[in-house]
């Protein structure tokens, strides 16, 4: 690698990177959304886009492997075009659906989380019952703790 | 990586800000549509409105992400030239129009805002009661794309 990609390669690592899983159904419970290797991340947001409405009551909830990243399991219908900010805390329950929801969700950042750390694993979407009809995209703002760090959609 | 993959990889990250540029803007003709996003969802910073020529009645204005409100309530100001306000993006109020404006505002930052998810829909700019904006009015969104495709314009 030459000079000039060393000094791009150095900017891009220490820049936030975004990491985004194309709209899609979620057909099976636990869905492996997203996979962490080569190294550790700082995570300073997970985002859902809810394309498609859910119509029935789903329950359900994010780890970082086995590490909960909201409070509990969550029963939730949603509308089309809404938005839901992961806390990135298993203290934190997770904010319904919404247009325009703060992220951080409110109550993260009430409990003075701004990012977590996390090592390679896999980001994990389990739910209960009720199935996940409407068609989701999700996005994760991160940045590499080492040269090798990555995140990518499963 | 390579150059091109890394510029790709910075550009998608990078932070924007997408800028409409100074209008008057009267009772007649509200609602006005301000910024449309569209291609997928993104995270809005800030949003913020320029006076650059006085307002010179009380105007009544609010600020909606589609439907959803950005700030509590219809709210009446006379905002000298040269002064800004910055939306609360949050059902909290507005502030009155100043030289330097907390951005976010202290309303937002209180109520633990600072900065929304936004699918795509529109911003549109609305007034009450008789007064026009009568002093031009720019306006500057600061956002992140979700997603590759996502994009914040001026609306027509």
């Amino acid at each position: 690698m030459g000079a000039l990609d060393n000094v791009v390669g150095e900017i891009f690592e220490g820049r936030r990177q975004l990491s985004w899983r194309p709209v899609g159904l979620i057909a099976a419970t636990p869905t492996n959304l997203f996979t962490i290797a080569g190294g550790s991340v700082k995570i300073f947001a997970i985002s859902a886009w809810i394309v498609n409405a859910i119509t029935t009551g789903v329950t359900w909830h994010m780890t970082a492997g086995a590490i909960p990243l909201d409070a509990a399991l969550f029963a939730a219908l949603a509308g089309a075009n809404t938005m839901v900010a992961w806390p990135l805390a298993v203290g934190a329950a997770l904010v319904p659906p919404a247009q325009g929801t703060p992220s951080p969700s409110a109550l993260a950042q009430a409990a003075g989380l701004v990012g977590i750390t996390a090592t390679p694993s896999n980001l994990i979407l389990t739910y209960g019952v009720a199935l996940i009809d409407g068609t989701v995209g999700f996005s994760v703002e991160w940045e590499a703790l080492s040269p090798n760090s990555t995140i990518v959609p499963v | 990586m390579g150059i091109k993959s890394y510029l790709e990889a910075v550009w998608l990250t990078k932070r924007q800000k997408t800028w409409r540029a100074p209008a008057l803007y009267l009772v007649a003709g509200t609602p006005f549509n301000l910024f449309t996003i569209a291609g997928g969802p993104v995270k809005i910073h800030a949003l913020t409105a320029y006076l650059e020529g006085a307002i010179t009645t009380a105007v009544t204005w609010h600020f909606l992400l589609g439907v959803t409100l950005l700030d509590a309530a219809l709210f009446a100001a006379i905002g000298a030239a040269g002064t800004i306000v910055a939306v609360p993006l949050a059902n909290v109020a507005l502030i009155a129009p100043a030289v330097a404006a907390p951005s976010p505002s202290v309303l937002a930052s209180a109520a633990e805002v600072r900065s929304i998810l936004a699918a795509p829909a529109v911003i549109t700019l609305n007034l009450a009661g008789a007064a026009n904006i009568d002093g031009l009015t720019s306006f500057c969104i600061e956002w992140e794309r979700l997603s590759p495709e996502s994009s914040v314009v001026p609306s027509p």
